[in-house]
């Protein structure tokens, strides 16, 4: 018969208490009241993972006895026996602890696998993949993505951030410490791996920090890395380079320190190499901001951005380093102290300038007949943005039943962007200046009433604010203006600042093996908008534009919402999560100077559901389901006309509208890396993302119009992935396939005119790399990408079109002797787009490394070997052509002398 | 291999619950400080069985030159003869079948299967030892195997032991009478440095075959034992001595 339940019965435990000494002691007993023997009955210091303080072993009758010599001190009991559940329990007063009646459980199920061997590159323990790093160690990595990206299971994206078989990593630890959060990459892209030991892979990781998850079960996926043990932890790395002609250089340091009740990781870097610090830090885009995802707050937080902004051409994910000259600084601090056994502090500073170049021409084409607009523009596009990122948080746990978290981050980014360049043959100039400030305060507050029940309070504030100036001198003139006179210069102004207060309520009961959770939300949104256009020859003369080009009012959205979680685990294979959600979402708009307002609300009902099959200790099923609500954007709502570039123009709607969508997705995992030596992963997604509103694009001129229009059709979109390691240990090589498709209808309209897009994208990676031994290895892949769409307008076939590339990247490394390394990387892009030639670009690095001595290294970078001045890249859309030649950066030499100690 | 993922997707697809059963065996595999012999050990709910693998390595080898024998680590020149020796050793080590021994976790008392005169005879060998309940636990800690490890230190028969267990493994064990910690002795290290063993392979749960004590031998007590094992050293070093004396006699 299948037992879920802990059987164990502690029959009697009785507290003795003699001057300083207290006897804890008692007898342990199974579900059908046998005594159990052996049985390690431990008081542990702090919490359930804590070391042992005092101990002792049942004896045939289950009788145990502990003595305790100090009373003043958190102690955990905790029963452990293979076989059965361990039983965790916080003493919270000593003195007054009151034996009781526990009821037990024998372990069914499959225990986690356990396969170390002493020596061996991976290792498993149950859910933690381990490697040992001098085992995939060649002397040739410059950060910790390098080495990351050689280990078996662990893909890291462009931006440094990493998976391990599908699943997304959420953090990495610093000796189980998270100093980083969600923005790990600072770590992985500018680390060195100076001092690294181990790299642990967790699976199922539960965040025992925050006391809130003491009931709950892990979901999270971290690494956790393990450094030397020496007297003084501090592995430092400097780096100094230096062009052999022309201004490049390269100057970096990173440092890690675990020193005492600290833990740190300061990087710095200083380039003119194309490295941009936004990329070292992980950020996608040039405007974003540097937030912690894995808070968990209340309500969500939107860092909006502008309409207008130029974006960076950066086909094919070409390194940054072969597209941008530039001058970029970085640096970065990450400090955890424990101050004492209460108090823990996070601090993280990032400071972040960067200042790039780029060349360009462009073609751009409607590709809709019943809208010819043709553009042709030559720019040289300047950037210059500063980022100032201050993140903190202090960890305050008084008791094991008591813990206060508070968080705060502050963001400042301002943001110089400069185009100049030809419209045809027209001279025009662009300025957008912007600038972001963002402070958020997250509090959260925890209580464990006793083991089964918990209660938490959160408290999230968060003001934001967003101001865009964008001028352009000789802008398209156009009689929509509402202006008669020829003005040469075109000025915009747009503010968005927005407070958001919200606050929480959060029960957790834990019944047996079902945990309920029931959450109560409240939370405020408060959106001003202004914007406002002029035309002027002088900058003493502004003439305001017509009555659309201005707006100024004001957004509120209040969000109340009652939740119920209901968390079970029907045995160690089986679990479920669900939750049902119910949000009320109530909007207001207010046209200040109409003095006109508009109010609606709505209710949404939302439910999750998670399902986790462990078919084995290597096969996972996960199936996971949500809905979403889709409430009106502030950009959607805005019915002003704002400039979003020199010939686009972006209007709003003042119309509420509301909708829901879905999502679900199902993945079958196995890990099996060291019998088989097979790491698979398939995952498949299907949702809808219903668009309230959807763009109805039409012409005038060169001016082309994209208006919100409510819409509730929804767009369709599903997406399989798969990925296959396989090791092939004769060769001593991995062999990777991966795959991705995905298929989609979008709506839109042109001319008022419903057009539908139905694209298909496929990618296809073979990839092969080896670990022979320490003197040659090869790393080699192909990346085939193909889409094809096809556009149709009221339901007849319009447009197809169908765009193709092939990526190769092969890089050999070679231990040519004990103290020469020598790497060659080549990577090769063909871009077939429709109705274009074949365009080819290849480009070659050298990288050298002389060891000179156990801290000094002397290297040699050649990049961009062979390649062209210049590429052209055809980037098709539904309703556009764009062909992109830019300038290249040219082959230079970097001579860089490495120290580390 | 198809009909392998045909079976996975069927069983993910229907959700069945099976519940295996439950194995509770660990096997560990500790080498000691010298690394000649390797201890295998199985631990279950109540007992350990544990047995010993040679780890013989060949450091040195003879070889006839003109009818004299000498000893080389030349492995280039001599590669067959090495070959051989080391062949032929290794096969002359296996023959020897290794005691197997036996004891529950919260007795003191061992039992043990012993072969004796190249396995012609067959003990069942009986021994009792002192309690082990003395330990003193620490908050240092060192990571074995990627498992943290707690110290505590034992003063045992006069001889202080420093032993890491490990809490993830919950049997009150350790390589051969090591015990009596809440949780698997991973490490351990007389202060003196004479006895040491290491933990070099984990594998659980453990599905592979396990040693059986065998009760059909001579009983015995482990003092007689003794007395009978010197004696068969004895005769063994006798051996040994005149092999040394004159090489190209065969032994017997």
């Amino acid at each position: 018969m299948r037992s879920y339940f802990i059987l164990f019965s502690l029959t009697f435990c009785t507290l003795f208490l003699k001057a300083q000494n207290i006897i804890v002691s008692g007898t342990v007993k199974d579900e059908n009241n046998f005594p159990l023997e052996y049985v390690s009955v431990k008081l542990l210091k702090e919490d359930s993972i804590g070391i042992v303080k005092y101990f002792a072993l049942t004896n045939r009758e289950g009788f145990f006895s502990v003595t305790i010599s100090d009373n003043n001190q958190k102690l955990w009991l905790q029963m452990s026996m293979v076989g059965y559940l361990n039983y965790n329990q916080p003493i919270i007063d000593l003195l007054h602890y009151h034996p009781i009646n526990f009821v037990l459980k024998k372990f069914i199920g499959t225990l986690p696998e356990i396969q170390v061997q002493a020596n061996s590159a991976i290792t498993k323990h149950g859910d933690t993949t381990m490697y040992r790093v001098s085992a995939f160690e060649k002397g040739n990595e410059n950060n910790l993505s390098d080495l990351l990206k050689k280990l078996p299971g662990i893909s890291i994206d462009e931006y440094g951030r990493a998976s391990f078989n599908g699943k997304v990593v959420s953090k990495i630890l610093l000796e189980e410490d998270d100093l980083f959060g969600s923005n790990y990459a600072a770590l992985t892209n500018n680390s060195n791996i100076n001092g690294i030991e181990r790299i642990d892979v967790i699976e199922n990781y539960k965040d025992n920090s925050r006391l809130e998850n003491v009931n709950s079960k892990g979901e999270e996926t971290v690494i956790n890395l393990k450094y030397k043990k020496k007297p003084l932890r501090l592995f430092s790395n400097i780096s100094v380079g230096g062009a052999l002609a022309a201004n490049f250089y390269e100057l970096k340091t990173s440092n890690t320190g675990i020193i005492n009740k600290n833990k740190f990781v300061f990087t710095a870097n200083k380039n003119t190499i194309g490295i941009l610090a936004n990329r070292l830090m992980g950020l996608t885009s040039d405007v974003q901001l540097i937030t912690n995802e894995n808070e968990k707050l209340p309500t969500p937080v939107q860092l909006y951005n502008s309409p207008m902004q130029f974006a960076d051409i950066k086909p094919l994910n070409i390194s940054d380093n072969r597209i941008f000259s530039n001058s970029s600084n970085l640096v970065t601090l990450n400090h955890l102290i424990k101050l004492n056994k209460k108090v823990v502090i996070k601090l993280a500073v990032n400071s972040l300038f960067d200042n790039y170049i780029q060349t360009n021409s462009t073609t751009q084409t409607i590709n809709n007949p019943i809208l010819p607009i043709t553009l042709k523009q030559n720019n040289i596009t300047t950037k210059n943005n500063t980022l100032f990122n201050l993140d903190g948080e202090i960890n305050w746990q008084p008791s094991n039943t008591f813990q206060t978290i508070i968080q705060f981050n502050n963001n400042n980014l301002q943001l110089s962007q400069n185009r100049n360049g030809q419209l045809f043959v027209q001279q025009i100039s662009q300025i957008i200046t912007q600038q972001k400030n963002q402070q958020r305060l997250n509090i959260v507050s925890t209580k464990l009433i006793d083991k089964s029940n918990i209660l938490s309070y959160q408290f999230v504030y968060n003001s934001f604010n967003l101001g865009t100036v964008y001028k352009i001198n000789n802008p398209i003139l156009d009689s929509s203006y509402g202006v008669t006179i020829i003005y040469t210069n075109l000025l915009q102004n747009f503010n968005l600042p927005s407070v958001i207060t919200a606050m929480t309520a959060k029960y957790l009961i834990k019944k047996k093996s079902v945990t309920y959770s029931l959450n109560a939300s409240i939370g405020k949104e408060e959106i001003n908008f202004k914007n406002s256009a002029y035309l002027f020859n002088n900058p003493d003369s502004l003439a305001m534009m017509a009555g659309s080009y201005y707006a100024n009012g004001k957004l509120i959205i209040y969000r109340s919402s009652a939740t119920l979680s209901i968390a079970k685990t029907f045995s160690d294979k089986f679990s479920c999560n669900t939750n049902i959600s119910i949000l009320n979402a109530k909007l207001t708009i207010e046209d200040i100077n109409q003095a006109h307002f508009n109010s609606t609300e709505n209710i949404f009902l939302l439910p999750t559901l998670s399902l986790q099959y462990k078919i084995s200790n290597k096969k996972n099923v996960f199936v996971n389901g949500l809905m979403q609500p889709v409430i009106p954007t502030i950009m959607q709502l805005n019915n002003s006309t704002i400039f979003s570039g020199i010939s686009s123009i972006n209007k709003g709607v003042r119309q509420f509208n509301f909708n829901t969508g879905y999502s679900i997705n199902a993945s079958y995992l196995f890990l099996d890396p060291l019998k088989s030596g097979i790491i698979f992963n398939t995952i498949v997604l299907i949702s809808n993302s219903p668009p309230n509103y959807i763009n109805n694009l039409s012409g005038r001129g060169l001016l082309s119009f994209n208006e919100s229009v409510v819409f509730n059709k929804k767009n369709f979109f599903t997406a399989i992935s798969s990925r296959i390691e396989k090791n092939l240990p004769r060769i001593k090589s991995w062999f990777i396939i991966s795959s991705a498709i995905s298929n989609g209808s979008q709506f839109m309209f042109t001319n008022t005119e419903l057009t539908t897009n139905k694209t298909v994208s496929g990618l296809f990676e073979l990839r092969f790399k080896t670990n022979w031994n320490k003197f040659f290895n090869i790393n080699s892949g192909l990346i085939m990408r193909n889409q094809s769409q096809q556009s149709l307008i009221n339901d007849i076939k319009f447009t197809t079109f169908n765009s193709s590339d092939f990526i190769s990247n092969t890089t050999a490394s070679f231990k040519v002797t004990n103290k020469f390394l020598l790497d060659i990387q080549n990577d090769c892009y063909v871009n077939h787009s429709y109705n274009t030639t074949k365009r080819n670009l290849n480009f070659t690095d050298i990288q050298v490394k002389y060891i000179l001595s156990k801290k000094i290294n002397i290297g040699l970078l050649l990049r961009n070997i062979f390649n062209q001045k210049s590429f052209s890249y055809n980037e098709i859309s539904p309703t556009q052509n764009i062909s992109n030649d830019f300038l290249l950066t040219p082959f230079f030499g970097l001579l860089s002398l490495q120290i580390k100690f | 291999m198809k009909k392998k993922w045909l079976l996975n997707i069927i069983s993910m697809l229907s959700f069945i619950t099976v519940i295996s059963q439950q194995n509770n065996i660990c096997f560990v595999k500790y080498s000691d400080n010298g690394n000649n012999w390797n201890y295998l050990h199985w631990y279950d709910n109540s007992k350990l069985t544990f047995t010993y693998e040679t780890n013989y390595q060949v450091f040195d080898f003879p070889v006839n030159i003109d009818g004299k024998y000498i000893k080389t680590t030349d492995t280039v020149k001599f590669k067959k003869e090495y070959l051989e020796y080391k062949e032929g050793l290794y096969k002359e080590l296996g023959k020897i079948k290794q005691p197997i021994t036996q004891r529950e976790y919260i007795s003191n008392v061992v039992k043990r299967t012993q072969y004796a005169n190249e396995n012609k005879e067959k003990y069942f060998v009986l021994d009792t030892i002192a309690d082990m309940n003395k330990w003193e636990i620490t908050e240092d800690t060192l990571s074995i195997l990627g498992f943290n490890c707690q110290k505590a230190v034992i003063n045992y028969k006069d001889i202080k032991y420093i032993a890491y267990f490990t809490q993830k493994l919950a049997y009150p064990a350790g390589p051969r009478n090591f015990r009596g910690l809440p949780g698997l002795i991973l490490k351990v290290d007389s202060e003196n440095g004479s006895i040491g063993y290491i933990a070099t392979e984990i594998k659980f749960p453990y599905t592979g075959m396990i040693p059986v004590l065998e009760t059909d031998g001579i009983p015995i007590s482990q003092k007689q034992y003794s007395i009978i094992a010197e004696e068969n050293n004895k005769k063994k070093l006798m051996k040994m001595n005149n092999f040394l004396k004159n090489p190209s006699i065969k032994q017997n």
